[in-house]
């Protein structure tokens, strides 16, 4: 009895070293707000890029549930680049972006899945695919000088090499477009005609919109909607989803 | 000493103290007395040394005559020489005309020059005006407002009707017609739309005063009073923009006509004709007075939730497709809208009775001729849709002085259920937070290291290094036959030696080596066989005494020392690959 009440009391004293507990705690006892802080800053110092994928989630799950729809999206869409499969996070981003009133058209939600095919893969993903298939070319064009065919396996082996650079290089644009967007973390964003509060207002972004971040200057930065209008907005106010 | 100095100084500097020459300023109006209408030329120059350093700073506002400028400054120079001196005369000239607009003196006041900061004036000119000769009546103007109260946004005509007598329409001056309509750009709280000159009667341009676009008139007789007259005519679309008054300008249409023509020989004219050259002109004017526009508000009395800035009467109608559809599946609706009024700056309505069960995905607008369309792509919300509501536009009619409330619609839709990820089947905020994915509160274990990419390569990468060499062997091997027979033979001689348990059997495998290497027969080559094969003398004479030794002593019965028989074996065989 007495062993059992000093390994309770030591257990409620020493400190939790696994703060994923905590947050976990956090978001049980609908802490959302700082349950969100906690996951982001796990997620920030994760090494290991599916571990992180999942505290991102969490975390981006959090900051919807505390109403901070500009921090849940960069969280699922970071989560989204570190495991490009993991269905909760997507589940999650799309779910949030309805939140917002994101809506697309089929089109528009067509061409974006075509360019956004690569990012299914991460980089590194995508290389070792690439790698893969040049190796299969070398393995296909030394059976097909054994069988004698060694023009043919030429043929199918510089295909196969085509075809590795080609989605190496669609995957590099594919990720380049990617991290240089941003998303609107305040509520509303006012972009201005100049780096400057005092210049004129020309458009105003909501939380969780998606930017294309440009040159920054001072505590500005210029952004392009998809919309397009352009104008700059206080750098604090988006987040780039760069790494 | 000090007084005397700056007494020097004083001397000196007087040519630089003189005051600066003014430069000679005239001006001469041609004829020096006018009449109401006539077209004067005046001309102004400036000359002198330092004329080349001034600029015309002010033309003068002249109270009963206008004055436009026809040339700009032309300079000319002229060098004399007076008594072995040089002189040099810089001229500048401007040409305007003059058109006196009363009775009476008219004053010309003062051209200001600014010579590098020193103003200059030229003199008044009075001219004394005596009345026009022309026939009172001999031009017109007039302008007709199509509605005599107007509504913001509703559209109006302005038609502009100019005239002259057809007496003097022979007598016109080349571009001798102009309107002046400051009103036609726009004015605050209107705007003038773009059109096409409605058919009917003879296309001509007239000239704009202060633009450089003609106006497109149509030119007609009219019979219809005492004196037959030639009308300019104009219909010009004008909208209201904002409620308050707006006021029209004074318009005035003027025509020159020549008063007086000399006859000249044409130099170019083929046939010598003569040409009419005119020496005096005179302008008439008509005006319209200035007018004031009341423009109201639609009122705010009875105005429909639909209505946004439409004025006029519309037609709208619209249609749906596709009918059937899942959950999440997009429906495209039409929606066109025509008929008289301010069709172009119409403001779509928000269409919020669709937001209850649609969502609205995108907004696309298209301007026809006479039509504008607008496409909404909407998405259910759930299978319990089963319509469209009807869609209401509401316009402001200024003839009856009421709205009017036009709808299309209700569209019946089929709505089954399903839909990608059944995002779209959700309702509320509330709902979509609560189907979030909930948090997972135990991470995966550590991935290692991600592999070095090149490994992949690398099976391959061997696999054809081994398959390439294998292929590159065998085809040295078949193109080189010899070569391998004597590699073979001496394999094999080396190997025999290495086995062979006397030195019979090292006799017996180099009879074998030499038949292989020398092409004698399987059963192997005698030393005399083996000698007579080779060309080196001393290597077969060598070859003959070994070989002839290891026989006699088998014959004889000795025996033959096996590590002995095995170094000549060797030796000699080095010495046949050598040879051979």
């Amino acid at each position: 009895m007495t062993g059992a009440l000093l390994i309770c009391l030591l257990t409620a004293w020493l400190p939790r070293a696994d703060g994923v507990a905590d947050a976990a705690d956090a978001y049980r006892a609908e802490q959302y707000a700082h349950a969100a802080n906690l996951y982001a800053e796990l997620a920030g110092a994760e090494p290991d890029p599916t571990r992180a994928a999942v505290l991102h989630t969490n975390a981006g799950t959090s900051a919807a549930r505390a109403d901070k729809l500009g921090e849940a999206v960069w969280q699922l869409r970071r989560a989204r680049q570190l495991a490009p499969r993991d269905a909760i996070a997507a589940t999650n981003l799309d779910r949030v972006r309805a939140l917002l009133g994101e809506g697309e058209s089929e089109a528009v939600r067509f061409t974006e899945s075509l360019l956004a095919l690569p990012l299914a893969l991460t980089r590194d993903e995508s290389s070792t695919l690439a790698a893969g298939l040049a190796g299969l070319a070398l393995l296909l064009l030394a059976i097909m000088r054994v069988a004698g065919r060694g023009r043919r396996g030429l043929w199918l082996a510089g295909g196969l090499v085509v075809l590795a650079l080609t989605w190496q290089g669609a995957a590099r644009l594919a990720w380049e477009r990617e991290e240089a967007r941003a998303i609107v973390i305040g509520d509303v964003v006012s972009g201005h005609t100049e780096p400057d509060e005092r210049s004129e207002v020309l458009f105003r972004l909501s939380a969780g919109t998606t930017v294309v971040a440009e040159e920054q200057r001072r505590e500005w930065r210029l952004v392009e909607s998809a919309a397009g209008a352009r104008g700059w907005v206080p750098a604090n106010e988006v987040r780039p989803l760069a790494r | 000493m000090s007084l005397l100095a700056t007494l020097l100084a004083t001397v000196m500097a007087l040519p630089a103290m003189q005051a600066p020459v003014v430069p000679n300023v005239a001006i001469m109006l041609d004829p020096p007395v006018g009449e109401v209408g006539l077209v004067m030329d005046l001309t102004l120059s400036i000359s002198g040394a330092e004329s080349a350093d001034c600029n015309l700073s002010a033309v003068p506002q002249v109270d009963g005559g206008r004055l436009r400028m026809v040339q700009p400054a032309i300079q000319s120079q002229s060098t004399v020489i007076v008594q072995g001196q040089v002189r040099r005369s810089l001229r500048t000239e401007w040409r305007f005309q003059f058109v006196p607009e009363r009775e009476g003196t008219v004053t010309i006041p003062s051209f200001r020059f600014d010579c590098r900061g020193v103003l200059v004036n030229s003199r008044e000119v009075e001219v004394p005006v005596h009345p026009s000769t022309l026939r009172p009546g001999a031009v017109g103007l007039e302008l007709f407002l199509g509605a005599d109260d107007l509504w913001v946004g509703q559209i109006f005509t302005v038609d502009v009707r100019a005239s002259i007598d057809e007496e003097y329409a022979d007598k016109l001056v080349a571009g001798g017609i102009e309107l002046d309509l400051p009103w036609l750009d726009g004015l605050p709280g209107m705007l003038r739309l773009e059109q096409q000159v409605p058919p009917g009667g003879q296309p001509t341009q007239v000239i704009l005063v202060g633009r450089r676009e003609p106006l497109d008139m149509r030119v007609a007789r009219d019979l219809s009073g005492e004196r037959s007259r030639i009308v300019f005519s104009r219909s010009l679309q004008m909208i209201a923009i904002e409620a308050g008054e707006i006021v029209l300008p004074e318009s005035r249409f003027s025509v020159t006509i020549a008063t007086e023509v000399r006859r000249d020989r044409d130099p170019i004219g083929f046939y010598n004709q003569d040409r009419m050259i005119v020496t005096r002109a005179a302008a008439v004017d008509a005006r319209a007075p200035s007018t004031t526009l009341i423009v109201r508000g639609p009122p705010e009395q009875g105005r429909p939730r639909a209505f946004t800035n439409a004025v006029g009467t519309f037609r709208f109608s619209g249609s749906a497709g596709p009918t059937q559809l899942r959950v999440g599946e997009s429906c495209t609706i039409t929606l066109s809208l025509s008929g008289d009024g301010n069709l172009e700056f119409v403001e779509w309505p928000a269409f919020d009775e669709l937001k209850a069960d649609f969502r609205v995905f995108s907004k696309n607008e298209r301007k026809l001729t006479g039509v504008r369309q607008l496409e909404l792509e909407v998405s259910p919300r759930n299978d319990r849709v089963s319509e469209i509501p009807a869609l209401e536009f509401a316009s402001f009619d200024p003839e009856r002085r009421d709205y009017q409330v036009l709808s299309t619609g209700p569209f019946a839709l089929d709505v089954s259920s399903g839909g990608d990820g059944g995002l779209t089947t959700l309702e509320s905020p509330v709902e979509t937070l609560n189907s979030l994915e909930t948090i997972r509160e135990v991470l995966p274990p550590p991935g290692g290291p991600p592999w070095p990419t090149w490994l992949l390569l690398l099976p391959g990468a061997l696999a054809l290094l081994v398959v390439e060499t294998r292929l590159r062997r065998s085809a040295w091997r078949a193109g080189n036959p010899h070569l391998v027979t004597w590699r073979g033979a001496l394999a094999t001689l080396r190997k025999a030696l290495d086995e062979s348990a006397d030195a019979h059997d090292v006799a017996r495998a180099f009879s074998k080596y030499l038949s292989a290497r020398l092409h004698g027969p399987p059963a192997g080559l005698g030393a005399e066989d083996a000698a007579a094969r080779l060309t080196d003398e001393q290597l077969a004479a060598e070859l003959r005494r070994v070989v002839s030794g290891w026989e006699a002593a088998y014959l004889g019965g000795a025996d033959l020392d096996l590590a002995k028989t095995r170094s000549q074996a060797e030796a000699l065989a080095a010495r046949i690959e050598a040879a051979t």
